[in-house]
């Protein structure tokens, strides 16, 4: 990955983001409940404490798709990743997170300079949208059904649907409510987060 | 407006290996649909024919979920040989009473519609003010829709005092995570008494660190619930780093305004705390992108000087300090909620009492 020595690349930018994708999917799927704690592994990564799964078939799929996904960010054609779960038995969509992407298209000229923004400044951005992701759990309601979870990418209509790729619905909430956490800059990517979830009518309800 | 784009997602399937997913081709676009059973969810499919049948059964009735298409709801067919025209209109009536119910039901959706979207709109300006008092006024309050019960407010501030140490950095995972870590550890080293591994210093002093922080935190909750058993607590104060005159950081968790009730009349706690803690999250009130150093926390709490507590000790000058930015959490109940049950509270026989224990706080 470029050092901070001569500025973050597209290149670069692309690793940073992908890597926190991997991280922040992690743990939703921990957090969440999706997979048991026991199949999680506690690692250190932005200076904190990090969940990440060890079951070898989840992290076969998730590095083949951050892997695709490193490659539509340094092609700048990625718009969203979305992050679905729905409830096993009824197929209804429970929560969504997603991760707008903004990219400074700019960056992809040859010409283009790197940009001055150093990777521990990243990384502490980082860090505060990972504890935001933890935070939620507070709030969000229990899934109390078993639950899979999808992973969609919003890319550019002219993009050419890779093998092992096809095209699939949005996979909304009904009647949902939603948060934004904070976002994160690379200086040439910008990753903006929030999460929908299933309005429940309690007596608390917003 | 949004970019036009395409949506896709992978056809891999972390159940199959690459290896298999060609010779499973046929089946492929079938498992599709299931993406990612939980664990339990693989543990309870171990016949392979039977996942096959299960997720061939769930792709039917996904289908048959699916809208059909109005026309189909409007087409009636005539019998063989019958009086055609009082069959025709015998349909007619028919399809308009049809017809009507479902613009009917295309309005109620409408409406529900409507109803939904002015919600959403209503959440967004609820929750833009919660970030505006936050930012400008360094307060957050939440109003209950109703009473709560004393087991209730002291569960509010045992969970915000988690909250905090967390999203402040004094603790490098949530409590509840660090319980079940610390567990997993103690099991392990159970089953692995008579083996012999030379264990990192490192690892072993954050063991010890964890575990100190740990039985700080549970002896202040603890005593803290006892507190709450013996008296209102009306005010709390977290007080982080620094000295009680001058903290580095100093949050008040304010329930003057709550209404108490006993037994089972209160709101439930869980949907109070979901309330909370939305309200605390969206305020964005204790999430910092700069690193926040390790410091002491000491807990106060306001209560009747009477009360008889005896590990908290009384305060008797203490006052709040003036010179550090005070970030209120202000708990209330819904003032037109219960009006005649509310007394004029009078807060002049409480005092303040510190917490003999200060929790230190550990990273990785």
């Amino acid at each position: 990955m470029t050092s901070t020595l001569k500025g973050i690349t597209l290149k670069g930018s692309a690793e940073l983001v992908a890597e926190f994708f991997s991280f922040g999917i992690n743990s939703i799927l921990y957090q969440r409940g999706i997979y048991p704690p026991e199949t999680f592994t506690r690692v250190t990564h932005y200076d904190m404490s990090l969940q990440v799964s060890t079951e070898p078939r989840l992290n076969n799929y998730l590095t083949n798709v951050v892997s695709q996904l490193k490659e539509w960010l340094f092609e700048c054609s990625v718009q969203k990743l979305v992050l679905v779960i729905t409830c096993l038995e009824t197929n209804e969509v429970l929560e969504r997170w997603q991760f707008d992407i903004e990219c400074d298209k700019s960056a992809k000229e040859s010409s283009s300079a790197p940009r001055e923004k150093s990777i521990k400044t990243i990384q502490d951005e980082i860090r505060s949208v990972i504890r935001q992701i933890t935070g939620t759990v507070t709030f969000l309601p229990l899934l109390e059904t078993q639950c899979s979870f999808d992973l969609l990418v919003y890319t550019d209509k002219d993009l050419v649907v890779p093998d092992k790729w096809e095209e699939s619905g949005p996979q909304i909430i009904d009647q949902s409510e939603e948060v934004r956490l904070r976002s994160f800059t690379t200086s040439i990517h910008k990753v903006s987060s929030m999460v929908a979830y299933k309005r429940t009518d309690s007596a608390c309800s917003t | 407006m949004a970019e036009p784009c395409l949506v896709l997602k992978t056809t891999l399937d972390p159940e199959v290996s690459e290896n298999q997913s060609a010779a499973n081709s046929e089946d492929s676009r079938v498992k599709r649909r299931l993406s990612f059973p939980s664990e339990k969810e693989i543990s309870s499919r171990e016949e392979p024919s039977l996942t096959y049948l299960d997720l061939s059964l769930q792709c039917l009735s996904d289908d048959s979920n699916s809208p059909q298409p109005t026309d189909e709801k409007l087409s009636a067919t005539v019998p063989n040989g019958t009086d055609v025209s009082s069959e025709q209109r015998e349909e007619d009536k028919e399809n308009t009473e049809i017809h009507q119910e479902e613009q009917q039901e295309e309005e109620e959706a409408t409406s529900c519609q409507e109803s939904a979207s002015e919600r959403h709109s209503n959440t967004q300006d609820r929750d833009a003010e919660v970030v505006r008092r936050a930012k400008e006024e360094g307060c957050v309050s939440v109003i209950f829709p109703g009473p709560v019960t004393q087991d209730g407010s002291y569960r509010f501030v045992s969970e915000i005092l988690k909250c905090v140490l967390y999203q402040r950095q004094q603790l490098p995972m949530t409590y509840e995570q660090l319980v079940f870590s610390q567990k997993r550890q103690q099991q392990r080293d159970v089953e692995d008494k008579d083996v012999v591994r030379p264990r990192k210093v490192h690892s072993a002093d954050v063991d010890y660190k964890c575990q100190q922080t740990l039985q700080e935190l549970e002896e202040v909750l603890h005593q803290l619930e006892v507190l709450f058993s013996l008296s209102r607590v009306p005010r709390v104060l977290l007080m982080m780093g620094g000295s009680l005159v001058l903290p580095k950081e100093l949050y008040e968790i304010n329930m003057e305004d709550l209404l108490l009730v006993g037994g089972e009349q209160g709101l439930r706690a869980s949907s109070c705390l979901r309330l909370l803690f939305r309200t605390l999250f969206v305020a964005d009130l204790l999430s910092d992108s700069r690193p926040v150093r390790l410091m002491p926390t000491t807990v106060l709490a306001l209560a009747h000087r009477d009360c008889g507590v005896d590990w908290f000790r009384p305060k008797l000058q203490f006052k709040i300090p003036t010179r550090v930015k005070n970030q209120i959490i202000a708990l209330a109940t819904d003032p037109n909620v219960c009006e005649k049950q509310r007394e004029k509270a009078d807060w002049q026989d409480y005092v303040w009492f510190q917490a003999p224990v200060t929790i230190k706080g550990f990273s990785n």
